[in-house]
Formats: structure tokens, sequence, C-alpha cells
């Protein structure tokens, strides 16, 4: 079957199964894909794969299997208890299979049972079926025709009965629906819950007292709308706007995963969210800098496109597993981590699940993962892939020009070599000065040593007769007395006896001596190697003391701090402290380390100021990407073409000739005729204001997702989206400007039994306020918020590193969305109150309502100190006494005017609050209590 | 709760506690929900409401004791005498992915302790665990592990739920989703002095489950206990307000939630934010007895070791973990952690590990006798374990880890007591019989607790996911 598509492109489908063994039904399928292929794969392919066949035998294609190995068939369709396959993985005959160990019982089960079926192999007779070039796509007609693949239509706003309700075209999808199910719209809201409802949406802030007067002064039509424009004209815009993007784009100051490294700089990629809002940057200009923003032509005459290559934090950002010993894996478990988020931010499709088989669900191949997965493989995204280094570092991009970061490096490296150079002197003469002055005596310390600790002798007289130095003995003396601790290598010492001990202590002391001459032969070589060092290539690396290779020689030479891990945290004995350093220097040595001090001096006196940097990508080597087989980057399949997805692309596309491919797939995704891009984004913008998209699940478009609601209503607002130039004010306005939007969120009987999830759209959905939103006005209730915006929220953070500190919310008064967020380490105010898990995109946050929520409001040191803020702000205030003061507070607080009964109720429960003997300031007890109620009331925490 | 427990049929008491919490409100327009391809309509019930598993559990709680580091099965319950006699030469296996450098790696190394056989199995271990020797007839001691993450991060990821490489809820949140906790007024799954290294709150986080699941922690690791038992729990107590003026405000409170609430019908999330006020003024009377050892006999203090500085700081653990799942808390989960790991010796593997050992040996065997006193251990599942085993080739004079064959044991709720499951090879580096995947753990854990584990899932993103992924075997041999 061909099919013509609008977005250009041509699909077959169809596709026989051809089995050498029995047919393969479809619970066949299954159990052969969940249970007998892994094990294929997991266990056998190593030798009897596509890369190495041993023995002739290949167990990872249909055609492999059935044509055997050197010694024949595996499998015998006619007698299958006898087949081979079965005596070697039950270790019965001659040869037993996997050699590294028996496969587990349950897994032998699964063999004899497949076997006995009949072998069936679902893709037997093609090799590598829906994965080679050219085979077609086994699409149903289902997957084929899903809506969400479709193009997008233009529909004309529907005529309805109720003429006089629309003020927008949205207003006409809208009711023609409800009209239909015999629904009447939610009456307009009055102007205080607009203007609260407006605030919160666009800013995330209550209003302020001037907002509200400003606002209720404006009797003129059109007030609303002069609202709108002023609420947008706002910078608080892009603090709220560009944190529902922050939560798309899984943002966070730390890597996550294993070791949850703190990234330093990620606050650029936050800052230019906030930034490229309140621009109104559109949207496709958007994608394109978040995707391949360094690729794009820097502005006027800079060397360097700083903005876009900052832009593409939106690829860094993400989770990465540094601590991963597979380097191979950590990369393409990043790679996996950008393809899944970009195709769910800008496609709502879930291609993550592409990785190790085609998609479940969706007409997603294993092979049009691979064709993404080759455009992201060339993105550098580590320093290295070094597989040495244990913890491996992220790619941070400088932005300023190529030859002046490598300027800056080339100082630092100065710095350090005479650092080195230092070390490599000091060390050399500690270790001659310990070895010719202190170790000859060191049986003699141990003897003495023993007396003071085991017979307690005095350390003074006995450091006096031995001739030894007091404070030397002392440290001998503690460094020996048995603990509680189990040392093997004092274990000699320990079980010596009265007779022993003189001949064990010398023993110790040949051993020290003549480990420290083999130590200090290795730092004369280190020094020479640096006088011979000609300044280019490596500057040559130091020995490696290695304590562990002789505990005892280690511990009794150095100083705690310079110990490996888990070892004792005292000097050693024989240790020189840093402060005698330069006197057990000779004279020709200590004036070589100061004229080094010197230039160190001068070198960071004239040092480079450090370039500004980016957590960013950058353009890597292209690669030549396969499929992996079941996701596995040892099972090479086909070799795959930079291409995207074969059923929005269709089968014939042009190869992709750059090197990247990212500046061409923002350019596909930004086509206006691409069926999903404005589709996605225009689902989640009203989701944004309304609570829930047309489509409810935003991250997912496919044909696990939900339907659209208003398909015609999600079509209309994509195209308009596109024609008013991607620009999403325009779309706050289209649908703030509705009477949709204009509802009151009152829930009448007849809606809440017609329709009680607002598909229909009767009314607006009340909602909680978010805790950015809690947050934020909480702060701002007394003018305590500061507003400074943008920037790293402490020095810290741009260092690299594990930290085991972080901001509290609560020692900052910046808006919520400048809090550094650590992936692991998530303050609990946040965890608490639904914040987005930036582990992957978030579309929609979780709502939860639970008791910690509720002792957070009744306990929490914040709630605690906001309530008593807010109730010294009423109290200096000059309002006209205590009922003015509560008409203040439900102002600021609740956006109105308490009715006067509410105004007696509070009077009274101030009066008759039950204050301690022993409060210092009872009046302010009683306000506070007033204030915390008001600010834990549902009035407060919810937006109608 | 899609393919999760049925709820139970609900008696009128918690109809009457539930039908502010929107079961009243349950009327969904299934039509339109069925035109946009949803199953269902999500309900707004009390998330933590007790639920029957799939079939009768065993167990009905679980004390996980979490050996931060990885502590080496070679030197603890999994003896290898051929180390012994190989002493020093090189390994004779392929070396898998790990941390040494390969300049670096040493010779096969013996374990410093001697093995000594317990109790009427004979179930061997090394000297650093007398006390739980002594217990050893009530130990499952599974000597095949298997993980697939060699870097702390990522195995104590895997350890904890069931992936390295992405982000899933915990153990514990699972299992509290599945039953839901016996206390309203305790969290369900609580974490005691969780490292916050290594995948940190990751380790407890209920990812895309409801945060309702989440593990709630109690204290950290590098804390004093001291420190910890001045506010157990965050936000727990009131520094300020008596309980007077807080019932007092509350009261108001209320009062002004019931007036905005009207007229505002049908809105449950209004009613459940109510609920969750009230469930809060109780937990925070109700939670500090339970969080407190004070009323403790001197007598089950020294059986934890809480008189001991050594052992006191894993002892109160211990203890705290006994009354907290006698008082129905699900899953408790204590750390054995510090300023940095107790477990990962890569260097002095000896002398560390004897004092690692001598912190907790005491502890943890006093905790056995007391729940088996009790009653308790026969629906109590105590697992122990890290996040993987060490190599038996040395890195220095320490051992690198080893995921790849390694020990951990279980007791109680429904596992057999006095036996070895499993084996690793001569030198203990991988496991060769009856291999016992992390995610086969996971299988065998939520079938003690009555879950078929591949019908415990949640949809999310438009997939139904659940612990073990696409993976774990019940294993059978070690039930009762």
């Amino acid at each position: 079957m061909l099919k013509q598509r609008h977005f250009g492109l041509v699909v077959a489908t169809g596709l026989a199964i051809a089995t050498t063994g029995a047919a393969a039904t479809q619970d066949d399928v299954a159990f052969f894909e969940k249970r007998i292929r892994p094990v294929f794969i997991e266990k056998c392919s190593a030798c009897h794969g596509e890369q190495l066949q041993t023995a002739g035998l290949d167990l990872t294609t249909a055609e492999g299997f059935f044509k055997g190995g050197e010694a024949g068939p595996v499998f015998l369709k006619d007698d299958p208890e006898s087949s081979r396959l079965l005596a070697a993985v039950r270790y019965e005959g001659q040869v037993k299979m996997p050699p590294t160990g028996k496969l587990p019982e349950e897994e032998i089960e699964a063999l004899t049972r497949w076997v006995k079926l009949g072998a069936p192999w679902p893709d037997a007779g093609v090799k590598t079926v829906t994965l080679d070039h050219g085979s077609g796509p086994k699409w149903t007609e289902k997957q084929e025709n899903h809506w969400a693949f479709q193009p997008v239509l233009a529909y004309e706003p529907p005529p309805v009965q109720n003429e006089d309700w629309p003020q927008t075209p949205i207003d006409r999808f809208v009711l023609e629906k409800l009209e239909d199910h015999g629904l009447s719209p939610s009456p307009r809201a009055d102007r205080l819950t607009l203007l609260r409802r407006a605030k919160y949406d666009l800013h995330g802030l209550a209003p302020t007292e001037v907002e509200i007067r400003e606002f209720l002064a404006d009797r003129a039509p059109g007030a609303f709308r002069r609202l709108i424009e002023r609420l947008l004209d706002s910078p608080r815009y892009g603090e709220k706007w560009g944190r529902h993007w922050l939560d798309v784009a899984r943002y966070a100051d730390s890597t996550g995963l294993d070791d949850d490294i703190k990234v330093p700089y990620t606050w650029r990629y936050r800052d230019y969210v906030i930034d490229a809002l309140n621009r109104d940057t559109p949207f496709d200009q958007f994608i394109a800098e978040q995707l391949a923003g360094d690729l794009l032509p820097p502005e006027g005459s800079d060397e360097v496109n700083r903005r876009g290559v900052i832009a593409t934090g939106f690829l860094a950002v993400g989770t990465k597993p540094l601590v991963q010993q597979d380097k191979i894996k950590m990369k393409y478990d990043v790679i996996d981590e950008q393809i899944d988020t970009t195709a769910k931010v800008f496609m709502g499709l879930t291609m993550g699940c592409a990785r190790c088989h085609d998609h479940k669900f969706d007409p997603i191949s294993a092979k049009d993962y691979y064709s993404m997965a080759s455009i992201f493989a060339s993105v550098k995204n580590f320093e290295s892939l070094d597989p040495s280094m244990t913890v491996s570092k992220v790619h941070l991009e400088p932005l300023v020009p190529a030859a002046k970061f490598r300027r800056y490096k080339d100082h630092q490296e100065r710095i350090r070599n005479a650092k080195q150079r230092i070390k490599s002197i000091v060390d050399l003469e500690m270790y001659r000065f310990v070895i010719d002055h202190r170790s000859p005596k060191l049986a003699r310390y141990m003897v003495a040593a023993y007396e003071v600790y085991s017979d307690g002798a005095d350390v003074e007289a006995v450091a006096a007769r031995e001739r030894l130095d007091c404070e030397v003995l002392r440290l001998w003396a503690g460094y020996l007395e048995p603990g509680n601790e189990l040392l093997l290598h004092l274990r000699q010492w320990q079980d010596a006896d009265e007779a022993t001990r003189a001949s064990v202590a010398e023993e110790y002391q040949q051993r020290f001596r003549g480990r420290g001459f083999e130590w200090i032969e290795r730092l004369e070589e280190w020094r020479q190697e640096i006088e011979a060092w000609d300044g280019t290539g490596k500057f040559p690396k130091g020995p490696d003391l290695a304590p562990g290779s002789d505990r005892f020689f280690s511990e009794v030479t150095l100083a705690a701090a310079s110990m490996d891990e888990g070892a004792t945290n005292v000097d050693g004995p024989f240790s020189v402290p840093k402060q005698s350093l330069d006197y057990v220097l000779p004279a020709d040595s200590l004036s070589l380390v100061k004229g080094l001090r010197k230039e160190i001096e001068r070198l960071e006196q004239s040092a480079p100021v450090e370039p500004p940097m980016a957590y960013a990508v950058k353009q890597g080597e292209s690669v030549e990407q396969h499929v992996f087989i079941r996701g596995n980057h040892n099972n090479l399949g086909s070799p795959v073409r930079k291409e995207f997805p074969v059923i929005l692309a269709g089968n014939e596309q042009q190869p992709i000739a750059s090197r990247s491919g990212r500046l061409e797939l923002a350019r596909w995704l930004a086509n206006p005729n691409h069926p999903l891009t404005s589709r996605v984004i225009a689902n989640r913008l009203w989701q944004w204001h309304f609570g829930q998209g047309l489509v409810r699940t935003p991250n997912n478009f496919g044909v696990m997702g939900e339907l659209p609601t208003h398909p015609e209503l999600l079509d209309f607002l994509a195209r308009r989206f596109v024609s008013e130039g991607w620009s999403m004010k325009a779309m706050h306005r289209l649908i703030m400007r509705s009477s949709t939007y204009q509802m009151q969120s009152r829930i009448s009987d007849e809606a809440w039994k017609k329709d009680s999830a607002n598909r229909l759209w009767s009314r607006f959905n009340r909602r909680r306020l978010t805790v950015e939103e809690m947050r934020d006005s909480l702060l701002g209730i007394d003018g305590s918020l500061d507003l400074t915006m943008g920037g790293a929220l402490t020095e810290s953070l741009d260092s690299y590193g594990f930290d085991e500190a972080y901001v509290h919310p609560d020692e900052t008064r910046r808006r919520t969305v400048y809090l550094p967020i650590y992936r692991n380490r998530m303050p609990t105010m946040l965890t608490l109150f639904d914040f987005a898990d930036p582990a992957a995109s978030i579309a929609a946050r979780p709502k939860t309502s639970v008791a910690p929520q509720g002792l957070y409001f009744m306990n929490s040191d914040f709630v605690q100190e906001r309530a008593r803020a807010l109730a010294s702000h009423l109290l200096q205030s000059d309002e006209a006494g205590d009922s003015g003061r509560i008409e203040k507070a439900y102002w600021l607080a609740l956006t109105r005017k308490p009715d006067p009964q509410e105004v007696d109720e509070m009077l009274e429960y101030i009066a008759a609050y039950p204050v301690r003997e022993n409060a210092t300031d009872s009046r302010l007890e009683r306000w506070q209590s007033f204030c915390r109620l008001l600010l834990a009331s549902n009035e407060y925490n919810y937006v109608n | 709760m899609n393919g999760n427990g049925q709820l139970r049929p609900i008696s009128r008491r918690q109809l009457l506690r539930q039908t502010g919490l929107g079961f009243a409100a349950l009327g969904v327009d299934v039509l339109l929900a069925e035109e946009a391809g949803v199953s269902g309509a999500t309900q707004l019930a009390n998330p933590i409401e007790p639920k029957d598993p799939h079939f009768a559990p065993k167990a009905t709680n679980v004390i996980f004791l979490f050996m931060h580091g990885g502590p080496s099965h070679l030197d603890t319950f999994d003896p290898k005498p051929r180390l012994k006699a190989d002493e020093g030469k090189p390994m004779p296996i392929k070396k898998e992915i790990s941390f040494t450098p390969p300049d670096q790696v040493g010779g096969l190394m013996p374990s410093p302790f001697e093995f000594r056989q317990y109790g009427d199995c004979g179930t061997p271990v090394s000297s650093l665990f007398p006390r739980v020797g002594e217990c050893v007839d009530d130990l499952c001691v599974v000597r095949s592990m298997v993980g697939d993450a060699v870097d702390h991060g990522g195995a104590m990821l895997q350890l904890h739920t069931g992936a390295f490489n992405f982000t899933r809820p915990s153990l514990g949140s699972w299992v509290l989703y599945g039953l839901g906790s016996e206390n309203q007024n305790l969290p369900g799954f609580i974490t005691i002095k969780p490292t916050l290294w290594h995948g940190g709150g990751k380790n407890w986080s209920s990812a895309f489950l409801p945060s309702a699941y989440q593990g709630t922690p109690i204290g950290y690791a590098p804390m004093k206990v001291d420190d910890v038992k001045k506010e157990p729990i965050e936000h727990l107590s009131n520094r300020n307000l008596t309980s007077d003026q807080q019932r007092y405000e509350l009261d108001m409170l209320q009062k002004i939630n019931r007036r905005h609430a009207l007229g505002k019908t049908h809105d449950p999330e209004l009613e459940a934010r109510m609920q969750s006020l009230e469930l809060a003024f109780r937990m925070q009377m109700e939670a500090p007895e339970a969080l407190s050892t004070d009323a403790e006999s001197e007598a089950t203090k020294k059986l934890y070791g809480i008189d001991d500085p050594t052992t006191s700081d894993f002892g109160w653990q211990c203890l705290m973990a006994r009354r907290l799942v006698e008082r129905g808390v699900r899953f408790v989960q204590c750390t054995h952690s510090g300023h940095e790991e107790k477990w990962d010796h890569h260097r002095q593997v000896a002398r560390r590990h004897y004092a690692s050992a001598r912190e907790i040996d005491k502890p943890i065997a006093g905790l056995i006798k007391d729940l088996k006193t009790r009653g308790l251990l026969d629906h109590t599942l105590v697992m122990w374990g890290g996040e993987f085993g060490r190599t038996p080739f040395a890195e220095s004079d320490g051992r690198d880890h080893n995921p790849y064959g390694y020990t951990m044991w279980l007791s109680g709720g429904g596992v057999k007591g006095g036996m070895i499951h499993g084996a690793t090879d001569e030198f203990g580096y991988h496991a060769v019989e009856n291999r016992m995947h992390l995610h086969d753990l996971h299988a065998t854990i939520l079938h003690l607790l009555g879950f078929d584990h591949e019908r415990l899932t949640y949809r999310f993103d438009g997939r139904d996911f659940r612990l073990t992924d696409v993976h774990g075997t019940v294993v059978r041999d070690i039930l009762v």
C-alpha cells in the first residue's frame, strides 16, 4: 500500500513474516522477545554474534541459528528435545555453554520451552528485519493514520448559537462543543478574580496594592487588555514562563544520577530562557538556538555567538552518569537522554523507547532512533571519554575566541608547573632529611615509645635519657600504642615480647630505610626529568608513593593531611611539619624554592582573568553510527545515515551531509508544515494557561497519548501561532482575551455531572499555587522579595565537583526560579510542593495534598518568619485601627476586601488568642497567628 | 491505581473519612474520558490508605540495613580458602571493569579474618560478625548477588530503584504505593540517616509516582544521633507555639477554609488540603512518641548496644526501625554511613572493615533477636547488604568494587532461615551458581509482600513502569 502524505513522504507498509522454525503467533513473538532473544544477545552473542562466529555459529539471527555451526545444527526440527542447544546449556554433553557459568534455571527452562515449541523466530529469514535500510517499516494502519502525524489543517471558527459569548475565535470552538453537549459556559469572573488570575498566570505573584488600585481605577473599556499588556511588558513575565520551559527542559545545576556532580555556569542557560521569553524570541528561533545555537553565526562583529552557545545548554543540562565506568555506554546514555528530551519536548514523541527495539506502540523504528543518534553522536558532551578517568568531566565551552582561551589555559599551566617544581624539590629534601637524620634512630624511638605507652614512663625523662627528640618520641608513643584498631602492619611489633622487641624494632628500621632509599631514588629521577624538560609536551609527572604498598613507611613519614583515604588522622612521627620545611632544605634548594615562589606570585598577578564559560555543547567529530542491537553498543547492527523519523520525513530523504545535522534538525522541526512541532507547543501554551492541555499528555502525542479534546481548536492555535511569527506573547493575548479564559472557576452541578474533568472547558480550572508562586508571593507580601535578575546565586556555583551544600531556600530572598537545583539534593520545600523533578522532561507537575505540607505551614521557619513579617508590616502601617489592618491583610493576601463580619470575626480571634504568659510581644504574637492562618488558608493558596 | 492492588472494600469509617477526599466525587464522565482515549479518571483518595496486594503476603513490613560503600563478601559471609592458597598470585580470571588502574591491580588477597561455623545450620561467618553469627539459623545468606553498575552511585540506584541510568521510584516507594500504610500518623516509608551521596535523595524518591510515596528521611548520615533526635522529621515540631495555640489557630483556619469552600462545590482538592492539615496536626501529636526511644527498657537499649559509644549510632537506628515497624510503618531503611562510606575500602580493608563491623555487629544481632522475641520477625523482612561486594584481588592493601558476585542476607518475612543460596567461583569474583540479580531480589521482595512484580505497575508518559522493568524472576528456593 502506498500512501501520499502532506508532509512530503511516501510510506510503504506491510511485511511478510517468514520463519524457518514454527510460525510465530503473537504470544510466541512476545515470549521470544522477552525471554529468548535477550539470552542469545546477552549470554551468547559475544562469541556467537555478528562480529565473531565461534565454531561458525551465529545465535543473533534466525538465519544463523537455523543454519547451525561447524559441528552441525544446534536445533533439530523433528526432534527438538535432542537439539544440541539444550544439551549445551544444560551442561549435559561435552560442550557446556556458556563457558563462564551455567545459565539460571529459568533461562534454561525458557529455552527448553521455546525449542519444544519448534523455535518460532519472528523475523526468521530476514536478517535484522526492521533495521535494514529500505526494508520498509511494518506499521499498522492505525499507527499510520494516527491523528498527530497528519497535517495541521486550517479550520474556520464554527458558528455557535450564543453569538454574544465569543470574544475570540477560540471561544467559538469551545462553545460549539459545550452547546453540543448541552452545557453552558460559566459566567464571566469578576474583575478582582481576573486580576489575581492574570497576575499569577503571567508573573507568578500576587497583585500588589498599587496594581490593584491601578486596575480598579481603570474604568474604561479594555482595562483587562491593558492589564495583560502591562504584565507582558514586565520582566517578571519571563521569570514565570521561563520556569514553565525549564520544567520541560529538565533544567538543573548538577548532573544527577550516580554522583550528582555540581556543574558551573548552568545558570547562563536558565537566564537565556528567561531573557528569550521576555524578548518574545520567535519559537522557531528558540528551537534553533537551543539545538544548534553554536552553529548559528554570531551577531555583528562578535567572534563567538555567545547567546547561541549558551542556548545549547538545553542539550547539556540533562542528567549524566559521570561515574559510569563503561565510557562508551556513558556517551550513549547521554545521547539517549538528549534524543528522548528533544523528541518529547518538541514533538511529543517518546523516542527513547526505540533505543533497544522498534517502538512498541508508535511507528518509530530502532533505525529511526539511531538515525537521530547519528546526529547527536557527533556532539561533544564530555571533556574526554578517557576510561582511566574515574569521574568523567563534562564539556564546558568558553565564550571567548579560542586563541584567547588558550592563552588563559597556558598561563594557568605555567603556574601549575611551577608549583610542581617546588614539590619536587621539597619532597626530595624532606625525605633525604628523614632518612639521613631520623631513620638511624627509628628502632630506638620504637623501643623508647614502648616504655612510654606501655609502662607509663615519663616521656621527657625517657627522651632525655635516650637523647631523643621529646616531641618526636611523643608522636611515636601515640602512634604505636595499641587501640581498638586492627593494624596488620604493626602486628609484628605488637606481638613482640621483652626478648624480641629490640630486634623487631631493628627489622622495622631496616625495612624503613630500604624503602626510603628506593623512594628517594625515584624522587631524584623526577627532578632530573624536570631539569631535562624542554618546555614542550607534558610536564613530567611525579612518582606515586602508593602508601598501601608500605603502610608503615607512609604513616611514619606523612602528615595526616597528605595520607590517602582511611589513614590515621594524626601526623606521622617522622613527618616534617609544614612550617619547618624551609629549615630542612639545604641553602641552594631553598633559594630555588624561593625563586619559584616569587615566579608564581608574579604569574598569578599577571594572569588573564578567567574567561566566561557556558555549560553547553560543541560540535565534535562526525561518527559512523550503527544500529545497536538491543541497545547494546557492543552489538553493532547496520550503519545508519543522519535522517529524521521515516513516519514524519518519509522514506526518501536527502541524507544530511553536514558534519553535525543539528541545525538541519532544528530547521526541520521548525518547518511550519511539521505536523507535531506547532501542535505540541500550542498545546503547552494552552496547558500553562488553563492547567490542562487540549491533549492531556503533553509529552506524548503518540498512539499511547490521549486524543485532543478539541482537535480543530488545537490545529487552529497551531496555525495561528505560526502565522503570528511563532510569537508566544501573541498567543497569550489571544488566549487571555477569550471568554474561555475569563470564565469563573465555579463548578455547577450540571457541569460536574456531565464533565467532571472539564474536558469541554465549561469553567476555568481552579488551581493551587505552584511552589514558586507560593514562596515568591510569601516573600513579596511585605515587600521582602529581592527582584534582582539572573546570575549565579553564590560564588561556589562556578566551581565544579562534589559539594554537599546547597542554597537553602530560606537563605535567600531571590525569586525561586534562581535557586540552584541539585538533582539529588532537592530542598524539602520544593519536593514537598510538587516541584518538577528535573530527572527528565516534566510536562505537567504532579498534584499532591499530603500531611507534610500541612506540617510545613504549621511549623516551618519560613512560614513562621513570613507571618511575623506580615504582622509587623500591618502593625507598623498607618491604617486606621485594627479593622483597617485586617482589611489591608486581606487585600495583600487575597486581593479582596473582607466582609464586615469577617473583620469582626478576626478581631475577636485576635483578642481571644491564647497568648502565653511569658510572651515577649503578645500583640505581635496575636497578629502573627492571624497572618499565619490567612497565609495557610485555601483561599490564599488557590487561584480562582 | 493502574494495575495495582484493589482498594479494600471501604468500611463506613473509611468512607466517612474519605468522603471529603473525593470518593463521593467519582461521578466522572466516562464518555468524555473514553473519547480522549483514557481508561479511567484519576481519583483523589488518600494515597497511603492500606491496600490489599495481589495475593496473601508473607511479609507486611521491610527493614533494609544498608551498608554504604560495599562490604567485602570475602571477609564476611563468603569464605574462599583458595585465596589463602594462592595468596599474592595474579588473578587467573579476566578482570572486569572496575576502578583499579591496570598497573595497580594486586595479587589475590586472602581474608585476614577467620571464619567459623555457627548455629544448627553451620553457616560460616567471619570473626567480623560474631554476634550476627549467632543468628544464622534465621538468616538466608545469598552468596550469588549480581548487579550491573560498578560505581557507587549507579549501584546504589540500581539496588534502591532497579535502574542505574534512569530515575525511577525507590523500592520503598513501590511498596508504599502498593500496600499503603497501616499508620496514618507516621510516614509509610522512612529512611534513617541516609547518605546524601551516590544518588542521594534519588535513593528514596518516588520519581514519577505521586510524592506521597517518597521516603521521609530522619536525619542524614553525617549527623550525630543527638542532633537527629531534636527534630527527627523536618517541620514535625513547633518551637514557638503550644499545641493549644496551634489547635486554636487550626480551628479558625478550618472554619475559614470551610466557608471558602461554600459555593465551590465539587472541588475535592480543597477538601483534600483541609484533610492534610488535620492529618499534619495529628502526626505532630503522635509521631514524637514513636520517634523517641525513651520508653525502652535499659535491657533493650543494651541489647542494641546503645550504651556503648561504638555501637550507639547504629543501635539507635535499629531500635528505631523496630519501633516504626511495630507501629505499622511499611518500609524502614537504616544506613550505615557517615561523613564517608563505612564500607568502601580500596585501602586498608582489614583495618577499616574491622572498625566498621564493630559498630554494627551487636545492633544487628540485637534487632534480629528483638524482632523474634516480639513475634515481629515472622512478618518483617530484614535485609542486609551494600551496593556491591569487593574484589578478591588487592588494590593497594584494599579491595575494589565487585558487582559481579557478592553477598546479601535476608531474614524473616517468609524467607527460609539457616540457608545459603547460590555461590561465587572459587575466588569469589563471579556469582556462578543460582545467580540472583538485583532484579530478582526485587521481584522476590515484592512476591513476599504479596505482589506479582509484573503487575505492580504505574503509568507515566504513556508507558506502564514497574520496579523490575522487563526483568526479574522470583527466587522460590529461598521462600518458606
